[in-house]
């Protein structure tokens, strides 16, 4: 409950302050709209596909402070929004990128992919150990770290690299780019939870 | 260059960066949370990595912007 509030108050206020960059410098409303809204849409069904194809992830949620949409909370869906925007953030001043073009959208998505996969790594660890979410994997089907780490399944910063940079590249490809790319960012979403309902049901099976 | 001058010119910088500060932000309240009310001091390693890679991005785009290379002119 108290490590709920903790984190729960500073994302939700953070957010707005992202959504004012966005819309400063980041080409205004509709692209805000597109970006924040195509995030809290993929959220909500990512987050709910997991929880139910994968018994092994629990969403706890923090009691009294947390809205649920589903089976997932408003702030574990609202926070792929945040880490996908700081992540472009920070993959932009290494590469000098803020819009990528066609040909750079892959390796741009990739860099911002492994910064969230850092990101991860700060967050999962109170998650675990503050109950905000539980991963009961088989430890002897899926590696979790073991020192100061102890609790994180390795198999998450993967997944946190994989579903921002396919969410970057996704809305990159839809947002600024004509026809054909728009239709490979709906193919690259659409194949990416097609990856998510076979990896949880396998891990699941397994 | 008068004190209004500089005043906007740091209202800009600050509101052009706030991705940043709010990386700085959730920085501050995870390990915030991690020491003051899990006592875990040991999660403090968990913060490394991307404190690592905000260092070196911030670097590059400082490199960027004072190593800029002169547009040619013909």
């Amino acid at each position: 409950m108290t490590t709920g509030l903790w984190v729960t108050i500073p994302t939700y206020l953070a957010m707005i302050f992202l959504i004012i960059h966005s819309l400063k410098y980041r080409g205004g409303v509709k692209p805000t709209i597109a970006f924040f809204g195509g995030a809290f849409i993929y959220g909500v069904i990512r987050e709910n596909m997991v929880a139910y194809f994968n018994p092994a992830y629990v969403p706890v949620g923090f009691i009294g402070v947390d809205l649920w949409i589903g089976l997932a909370t408003l702030w574990i869906i609202v926070g792929w929004g945040y880490a996908a925007y700081i992540s472009w953030y920070l993959a932009s001043l290494i590469t000098g990128i803020d819009k990528p073009m066609r040909s750079q959208m892959p390796v741009v998505a990739t860099i911002a992919g492994l910064i969230a996969a850092a990101i991860s790594f700060l967050i999962e660890l109170p998650a675990v150990a503050a109950g905000w979410w539980v991963w009961n994997f088989n430890p002897a089907q899926v590696y979790y770290f073991m020192g100061p780490a102890e609790g994180m399944p390795l198999l998450t910063l993967g997944g946190w690299a994989m579903t921002v940079g396919i969410l970057l590249f996704s809305y990159w490809a839809i947002a600024f780019h004509k026809t054909r790319w728009r239709y490979l960012g709906i193919a690259a979403i659409a194949l990416h939870f097609l990856q998510l309902v076979i990896v949880n049901t396998l891990l699941t099976l397994g | 260059m008068s004190l209004l001058d500089k005043m906007t010119i740091w209202k800009e910088r600050l509101l052009r960066n706030i991705p940043l500060w709010a990386t700085f932000f959730m920085i501050s309240v995870i390990v915030f949370i991690d020491v003051a009310l899990l006592h875990r001091l040991e999660f403090l390693v968990a913060a490394i990595p991307i404190l690592i890679i905000v260092t070196l991005s911030v670097a590059i785009a400082l490199w960027r912007h004072y190593h800029q290379p002169k547009e040619a002119t013909s």
